[in-house]
């Protein structure tokens, strides 16, 4: 571990620092003197303060220290520079992802948003000629009318997903001999990409949170009454294209939802747990998404919690939001809206905590099975099953949810993992798979890693969600494809994937909030511009410093 | 207060007299003429004589020349009452005991003189109000017991002028000479109070300012840490030679802003500098 300095002009202020110290520990003490009164005194401190702006400065100078010190500070951390007349001879180019992950919105922010700053910044920094791209599904150069900032402005989100890394590569190669620096920016570096700008020394950043890459773009009011209210939902996820589904809602509380006799299907659950902030909308299967020839998967399926804000009631989170939908804006799911969603998973656990435990899922429907619980009864095929193959439950916990129970065994490393469902028809699906390589190899690891981290996640965001009955039904034949198309097609209809490539998945787990740069440190030119402040900084310092010795002499 | 010990001085005090520009009358025979008709020598008009009247007084040499019957009347001699309100609060003491050792002089001088005259003396020493009634007495026999009294007096607390002249005029009804002693270093507003309510009871008030030199024209140089001897506040000062001058610009503006002051409520106003000679002062304070 060490400190490095990016410039070392900065280390001059410390410098002075000892010299500071030392004028302040040789400072003539004041003489102690006892005046009958200040009365006459304070008549002249104030008539001298009035008459001079040196006296006031005098009186004040640790406080224009201090003041000195916070600027130095504030130039210190947000690096200003200044621009300069003279364009650098560096080439740069910068190539900003805008496909469909890059529009995800965390509060108020989108990471394409941020790649734009960020382009912003390398732009500023280098003070050269900077050539903009966008990929996406293409790659496009947009250089329109040669005005950089235009160009960046002109840079909007789109709903693509990105194409072949190879485009990519290829024109970074092409363009190697002419452009001194390359600067990626992406939500996601693709392990070929990564391992391509790590061997040849290129740049490239990451931009976006942990969050999941799915989103809500527009929730609309269709009908409200009394007794209902029908909602769309305009839903995206990855690089899909928009799905719409439409939800009838009813007035129900949290106790009837929680009340069994009120579930079945068919059903909208709508659930104001605080009133003014939130609405979850439980949807349950058999929905009228069968229509649509566009199916999501999780939300057909799988019984799901949305959480969004109330836009009706009034109150300064609907202003908020109100504005936020208005404006076709997105916000991400599974981000932390409420304190009773703080619970960070990540922070929790390690990162790599999916390759160190083996996780088994069962679920049963107590709606059907009648509070039957087969996973905790000892004579139970689950729990028969364990044995039989010498599996040690290692920490077992039941989540009680509306219309289902959950039982999550989490046991120790082990050599075989597995995951079971209980079906509707109270029959069994066993899933066996193999050795914990071949789990993180295969295509079905990483729908199991997947759903075990949605499932605590949303466990721990109190989300609900149920595993089905046939998941591996729907685990396309061939996943790369799924992966990059976000459509998949079976029983020659198409449906939209939800389980992309395990880098994919844990795109949202690599990616970091701060900016990450690995410059290639041989084309690296310096600062200009900066020097300027420093020398200010120092100049500003000296003068200080002049006085202080004035009045040193002075008091000596 | 050694120079009230010494008895050629206080023979030196006894020749001079404490005039007063008002008649106030006392409650004992003393030696002011009053206006009211009284048994002293001095002369002061006729009336026709009526039964009763005692024949001693009778002018026999204007029977003599007239044929009747005139009685003599002469002025009657009391005593005047004079109070001192002396500032004790720790400004006094400072700097090295200078300012209240002066103030002790003074105090002592005019009760010397003022007992030597049988006039009513009290002694009222203040800080935030007034502390206690020091001795009250009208003859040279009462002396040594104010010459104690003066010697054991100690500093108290912070100077409250307007409190003190409140205080002082719910204890005393009767008017007299009244000599308000302090250095003033305080905002100008409670002693036009105090100046405004004692001329309005009509008494008649002799303001004396007693600075030191080291206040009038301080020879400090370089950098202090000034402490209030009254409230403890400490403030840093650089000072310099412009410094001091406008100090000394300040000090001379408050000086006449006091003077103004006590001559707008008709009061007597003197300046009294304690490093310079005591007798000096009291000459000149005599002499006018």
């Amino acid at each position: 571990m060490g400190i490095v300095f990016e410039s070392y002009l900065g280390l001059i202020f410390f410098c002075w620092l000892p010299i500071f110290i030392a004028i302040y520990f040789f400072k003539k003490n004041p003489k102690n003197e006892i005046v009958s009164s200040h009365f006459l005194w304070q008549k002249v401190i104030d008539s001298k303060l009035q008459a001079s702006w040196r006296e006031k400065f005098k009186k004040n100078a640790l406080f224009w220290l201090q003041l000195l010190i916070f600027i130095l500070l504030f130039l210190s951390l947000s690096e200003p520079k200044l621009k300069t007349i003279f364009k650098s001879s560096h080439k740069v180019a910068i190539i900003i992802d805008n496909s469909g992950s890059m529009s995800s919105k965390i509060a108020y922010s989108s990471r394409l948003y941020q790649a734009k700053e960020l382009a912003q910044y390398y732009k500023t920094k280098f003070n050269a000629q900077v050539d903009l791209y966008t990929w996406n599904k293409s790659l496009q150069k947009s250089n329109e009318s040669g005005d950089f900032d235009f160009n960046l402005a002109s840079i909007e989100g789109t709903h693509l997903p990105n194409g072949s890394s190879g485009k990519l590569i290829k024109l970074i190669l092409e363009k190697k001999k002419e452009v001194d620096t390359f600067y990626f920016i992406s939500d996601f570096i693709a392990p070929n990409l990564r391992k391509f700008f790590k061997n040849n020394n290129y740049s490239f950043s990451i931009v976006g949170g942990k969050e999941n890459n799915s989103y809500i773009k527009n929730i609309t009011i269709l009908d409200k009454s009394q007794s209902h209210k029908t909602l769309e939902i305009k839903y995206y996820s990855n690089h899909s294209s928009p799905v719409r589904f439409k939800v009838q809602s009813q007035n129900l509380s949290i106790s009837s939802i929680n009340n069994n006799s009120q579930k079945g299907k068919n059903i909208y659950k709508m659930v104001v747990e605080k009133p003014n902030i939130w609405i979850s909308v439980l949807l349950d299967e058999n929905d009228n998404l069968e229509a649509d020839n566009l199916k999501i998967r999780y939300l057909r399926k799988k019984k799901m919690k949305i959480s969004i804000f109330n836009l009706d009631k009034f109150s300064l989170w609907s202003i908020f939001f109100k504005g936020f939908f208005s404006n076709d804006e997105r916000f991400e799911l599974g981000k932390k809206r409420s304190k009773n969603m703080n619970i960070n998973l990540e922070k929790k656990l390690p990162s790599n905590f999916l390759k160190n435990t083996i996780y088994l899922l069962t679920g049963s429907s107590e709606n059907k099975n009648k509070g039957k619980n087969f996973s905790l009864s000892k004579t139970s095929d689950v729990i028969a099953y364990l044995s039989a193959n010498d599996f040690q439950k290692y920490h077992s916990k039941i989540e009680t949810l509306p219309g289902n129970d959950l039982l999550v065994n989490i046991l120790k490393n082990g050599e075989k993992v597995t995951l079971l469902t209980e079906l509707t028809n109270s029959s069994y699906v066993l899933n066996l798979r193999e050795s914990i390589e071949n789990i993180s190899n295969s295509n079905t690891s990483i729908l199991f890693e997947n759903l075990i981290q949605k499932f605590l996640k949303i466990r721990n965001e109190k989300l609900y969600y149920e595993v089905g009955d046939d998941l591996d039904g729907f685990i396309p034949e061939k996943a790369n494809k799924a992966d990059k198309l976000g459509i998949y097609e079976k029983e020659s209809i198409k449906r939209y994937y939800n389980y992309p490539l395990k880098e994919s998945m844990l795109k949202g787990q690599n990616a970091e909030n701060y900016i990450m740069s690995f410059n290639k440190s041989s084309k690296f030119t310096s600062k200009k511009g900066q020097s300027d402040l420093y020398l200010i900084g120092v100049l500003l310092t000296i003068f200080i410093l002049l006085l202080e010795w004035l009045t040193f002499v002075k008091r000596i | 207060m050694d120079i009230l010990q010494d008895s050629d001085y206080l023979k030196l005090l006894k020749k001079l007299t404490l005039f007063s520009k008002h008649q106030h009358s006392g409650r004992r025979l003393g030696e002011r003429l009053t206006k009211k008709k009284g048994s002293s020598v001095e002369f002061k008009d006729y009336r026709e004589y009526y039964p009763g009247d005692d024949i001693r007084f009778v002018d026999w040499n204007l029977w003599g020349r007239l044929d009747k019957y005139y009685i003599k009347l002469f002025y009657n001699e009391e005593n005047q009452n004079v109070f001192s309100l002396f500032d004790v609060s720790n400004s006094m003491f400072s700097p090295e005991k200078a300012k209240i050792d002066f103030l002790k002089k003074f105090i002592g001088a005019i009760s010397y003189l003022s007992l030597n005259q049988k006039d009513n003396v009290k002694l009222f020493p203040y800080c935030d109000h007034i502390i206690s009634t020091g001795p009250e007495a009208y003859s040279l026999g009462s002396w040594p017991l104010f010459a104690k009294y003066l010697s054991e007096i100690k500093s108290t607390k912070s100077s409250n002028l307007a409190i003190s002249v409140d205080e002082f005029l719910k204890r005393e009804k009767q008017r007299g000479i009244l000599f308000l002693v302090s250095d003033f270093l305080h905002d100008l507003s409670s002693l036009e109070y105090a100046l405004k309510k004692l001329s309005f009871y009509k008494f008649e008030v002799n303001v004396i300012q007693i600075m030191s030199k080291s206040e009038l024209e301080p020879d400090l140089s370089g950098n202090y840490l000034l402490k209030d001897s009254e409230t403890g506040v400490k403030i840093e000062v650089e000072i310099e030679n412009e410094y001091r001058l406008l100090y000394q610009e300040r000090c001379l503006e408050h000086l006449k802003d006091v003077e103004k002051l006590s001559k707008k409520y008709g009061c007597l106003y003197r300046l009294a500098n304690c490093d310079d000679s005591f007798e000096d002062f009291m000459i000149h304070l005599f002499s006018k």
